[in-house]
């Protein structure tokens, strides 16, 4: 049996919002913890977006940072005010954070303006009138002022979202939790609202962590990411940084294309199937190495090593660039050109990578 | 260093369930109504045990026991029988054929399962034999129906609806593509039925007939006005003169009840009903019926005007008859009383009710097959056929009185709250139907959005699901008062004294063949039992239009 941690509630930094430390989650008849061991802080004014496929636990440590799940072991600690640790649990009522759910759970029975009145009380505002200023300030924070009479039913997608965003803002919090809160709308739609949401974020400075599993909505909206795979924490940094510099072979996957080239590494360089190529730090011995399509590209310069030619096996136009499928030894590549790059189906083409490789951890799953 | 033992912290391995059930408040609700049922049952072992041993086993053991057993099993066997007859072809005709009118049918068929049994039985005893409405009317003498025959008609009559609605809905949610295949295997159209589609209707015949044959086995009015003597009749009889017996006879009821319901889940155990791949999602084209097609809507008018029309007009024909005049019952006493039990009963029903629907929709997630079991358990009130929990009632009452308020006092026995607990445990199934239909509309997301807006759980309940609840809590009450306005066997042994239902007057002047005297008792209870078709009704129209 695994005895809660036994250590001192961390230091509270004043510029963090919200900070979880080694929070574990199991749910009852499962042998494996929903979320394990996890610990991440959202700094004032920053959009940390929880990216992993479905099931690795995101949403369970949204809802344990809500207190709508109590997380077995952990520290939780929202501005200055402990949300949970050894000997706290405090409930979902007194934890202050604003949630938006992924169906936005509008009362039904409610209009718009009942619904962002909802969250306040006597100690928001001592008169009702001073409550329904405050519910219409949070409205039209949101773009929606002028809808308050309407009936939750009777809003678009995009209303409704905008409506259950108003209604978390409405209390006054300054910690926002948003779980896949533009999975149900449209593309379209999707774009604006995100820009909606970082300026707001920008405007008042609240923290925010956003739940999703879409890679591209992680990567433009969030000032930093936190990548889950069942339950574990891989990496978090900045989205360029997370790209760029993946840890392991999922996180690389998962973020966009790649290409994964087994090889032997000496120092800063490696032999792969491609060849000797350059390596982003120092390693030894085999590695694995994740390539970016866009950082490789055909090489015509027949002079050099004729060990790495590939055949080109499928060709997508993409308008404003072309990608390519090779094969090399068995193994599918994918590159990325530009337009200019002209090769045929079935040509016999070299690569040549044209930034330095990532080592990366090796945690493909084994089927 | 805060103190920072791990007072929260709990195993990772989970707990065995039972252990999990224990603490938790949730549950509480099921299991009071579950025992609530089962250890009043326990006092007709006490009751069955009293007096003296080997005389008791002498009259339990006598043949007329074992007629009594063989009578009720029979009529029991014979009314499934009659009953699938009639709802399996009509409700093949509403849902499969071209017939005219199958969709005002298909809600008409239903409507005899509001007239109760007794009813039934006191409109086709005053319609025929000498002194019966036809013969004062026409001249014309129908045979006087008594006995199994009487009985049989009459439970046919009141319990096919049940049948209907499942075989309804089975044969609406078959797929047709597993009657196509089987007439491309080279099936003609009734061997392609008979062994493709009927073997899919065995969960929903299995369902039924339970709810059939519990009815039965529970009936006390229809065959004690129809004087066929069955477990209910002997154990009514005997409760007097022989109590011990009357206690062995109950136990005899409920050891045949859990017997069919033991039967139901084994006949079920080991099939899989569940389509094995996505059916094709479209309706089946429907069964041309040719010159057949009126003859066979007349028939199911027929069935019609048997099981609602007759009891509609020999209580209006005898409302108008001159009375004998030596007995002068008013009906507002007996509304009175009727009240009196009715409305407290709904209340507490549906209370009690809430809990159970929430436990049963937001099932944790693995304690499913729990919380399943503890949902089963508040049924437990409504399986247990009323004569039988009526005296186990008494018989807790007579024991406990005995322990706490001096020889000849009672406080329990005949008293108008244990009539009230026997009608709200009996009805509680009823209860549970509307509200749990109206939890599962219920995102769960809104109590927890109301929690994260700070309220707390009291008050995230109060205001967000109480409100949307409010319909199906409506509709529960509604049922559960219309049903316990029309209930006899429970009113027969428990109702304290100058409580004379609506129910048990009509029950008793029908027994005595005071017609014209029961008839306005009948007329109250027939426009009570239009209420709650209506309500039935209503209560599943809003659920269409909340889904839509």
């Amino acid at each position: 049996m695994p005895l809660s941690i036994l250590q001192p509630d961390p230091e509270v930094e004043p510029d963090h919002r919200l900070c979880i430390e080694h929070l574990s989650c199991a749910y009852p008849g499962q042998t494996a913890p929903a979320v394990n061991d996890l610990s991440l802080c959202v700094a004032a004014g920053e959009i940390l977006a929880l990216l992993g496929p479905s099931g690795c636990g995101k949403t369970t440590t949204l809802r344990c940072i809500a207190g709508l799940e109590r997380a077995h072991l952990g520290f939780i600690r929202h501005g200055e005010q402990v949300c949970q640790n050894a000997s706290t649990f405090l409930p979902p009522e007194r934890r202050g954070l604003g949630v938006v759910f992924q169906d936005y759970a509008l009362f039904p029975h409610l209009g718009v303006l009942d619904n962002v009145r909802f969250g306040l009380t006597r100690h928001h505002a001592p008169t009702r009138r001073g409550r329904t200023d405050l519910a219409r300030a949070a409205l039209d924070r949101v773009g929606l002022g002028g809808l308050d009479t309407r009936r939750v039913q009777e809003l678009s997608g995009g209303q409704q979202q905008r409506v259950a965003l108003a209604r978390a803002l409405a209390p006054g919090t300054d910690v926002l939790l948003l779980d896949e809160p533009f999975s149900s709308l449209d593309a379209g739609l999707r774009g604006g609202l995100r820009q909606n949401l970082r300026e707001l974020v920008d405007a008042t400075g609240i923290g925010v962590i956003l739940v999703t599993h879409d890679r591209e909505e992680a990567m433009s909206i969030a000032h930093r990411v936190a990548l889950l795979r069942s339950g574990n924490l891989l990496q978090t940094g900045r989205p360029e940084a997370v790209y760029r510099r993946p840890r392991s072979a999922f996180v690389a996957t998962f973020l966009g294309e790649t290409n994964l080239l087994e090889g032997d590494a000496a120092g800063d360089v490696a032999n792969t199937p491609l060849g000797m190529v350059e390596l982003d730090r120092d390693a030894h011995g085999p590695v694995l190495l994740s390539l970016r399509p866009e950082h490789v590209a055909f090489d015509f310069d027949v002079s050099a090593d004729l060990r790495s030619t590939v055949r080109v096996i499928a060709r997508e136009f993409k308008g404003h660039d072309l990608t390519y499928r090779v094969r090399l030894h068995g193994q599918t590549l994918t590159v990325q050109t530009d337009a200019g790059a002209l090769a045929r189906l079935g040509d016999r083409v070299r690569l040549r990578p044209v930034a330095p490789a990532c080592v990366v951890e090796d945690d493909r799953q084994t089927p | 260093m805060k103190s920072a033992f791990c007072r929260t912290a709990t195993p990772l391995r989970p707990p065995a369930p039972w252990i999990r059930l224990l603490p938790d408040r949730a549950t509480l609700p099921a299991w009071a109504a579950g025992l609530g049922v089962l250890v009043p049952l326990c006092f007709l072992l006490v009751a069955g045990f009293t007096g003296d041993g080997a005389a008791v086993r002498e009259t339990v053991l006598r043949p007329r026991t074992f007629a009594v057993i063989g009578r009720t099993l029979g009529l029991a066997a014979a009314v499934l029988a009659a009953t699938t007859a009639l709802a399996l072809p009509a409700a093949f005709l509403v849902v499969r054929t071209d017939l005219r009118l199958r969709r005002l049918l298909s809600v008409l068929l239903v409507l005899p399962l509001a007239v109760p049994g007794y009813l039934l039985a006191f409109a086709l005893l005053s319609v025929g034999g000498r002194y019966g409405a036809s013969a004062r009317l026409t001249g014309f003498e129908l045979p006087r129906l008594q006995g199994f025959t009487g009985s049989l008609i009459a439970l046919t009559l009141y319990n096919f609806p049940y049948l209907f609605l499942t075989f309804r809905t089975a044969l609406r949610r078959l797929d047709p593509t597993l009657h196509e295949a089987a007439r491309a295997l080279g099936h003609g159209p009734w061997r392609a039925f008979r062994a493709a589609e009927l073997p899919q209707l065995r969960p929903a015949f299995l369902a039924g007939g339970l709810i059939v044959v519990l009815h039965v086995l529970g009936d006390f009015g229809v065959v004690s006005l129809m004087r066929y003597e069955t477990f209910s009749v002997l154990l009514y009889g005997s409760l007097s003169f022989a109590p011990a017996y009357a206690a062995w006879i109950a136990l005899m009821m409920l050891g045949t009840a859990g017997g069919f319901i033991v039967l139901e889940v084994v006949l079920l155990r080991g099939r899989r009903f569940d389509p094995a791949a996505p059916g094709a999602g479209r309706l089946p084209r429907p069964v041309a019926l040719g010159p057949a097609g009126p003859f066979l809507l007349l028939a199911l008018l027929g069935l019609l005007a048997v099981a609602v029309g007759l009891p509609l007009a020999t209580s209006t024909y005898w409302a108008f008859q001159p009375v004998l005049g030596f007995v002068n019952r008013g009906l507002t006493d007996p509304a009175l009383a009727s009240l009196t039990v009715s409305l407290p009963t709904a209340v507490l029903a549906t209370v009690l009710a809430v809990p159970i629907a929430r436990l049963a929709v937001r099932r944790r997630r693995a304690g499913a097959s729990v919380s399943q079991g503890l949902e089963r358990l508040a049924y437990a009130g409504y399986a247990t056929p009323g004569l039988a929990f009526g005296l186990a009632l008494t018989a807790m009452a007579l024991t406990l009185d005995r322990l706490f308020v001096s020889a000849g006092q009672t406080l329990l026995y005949q008293s108008l709250p244990l009539m009230i607990y026997a009608y709200v445990l009996h009805f509680l199934a009823e209860a549970i139907g509307p509200v749990r239909t109206a939890f599962q509309q219920i995102n769960p997301r809104l109590e927890e959005a109301a929690r994260t807006l700070g309220r707390g759980r009291v008050a995230a309940f109060c205001r967000v699901t109480l409100p949307l609840l409010r319909p199906g809590i409506a509709a529960s009450a509604a049922l559960v008062f219309l049903s316990a306005m029309k209930e006899l066997p429970l009113a027969v042994l428990l109702r304290p004294a100058g409580y004379d239902t609506l129910a048990f007057n009509l029950w008793d002047l029908t027994g005595e063949g005071l017609y014209a005297e029961a008839a306005p008792f009948a007329l109250v209870i027939l426009v009570l039992s239009a209420g709650f078709v209506a309500v039935v009704l209503l209560a599943d129209k809003s659920n269409i239009t909340k889904t839509k």
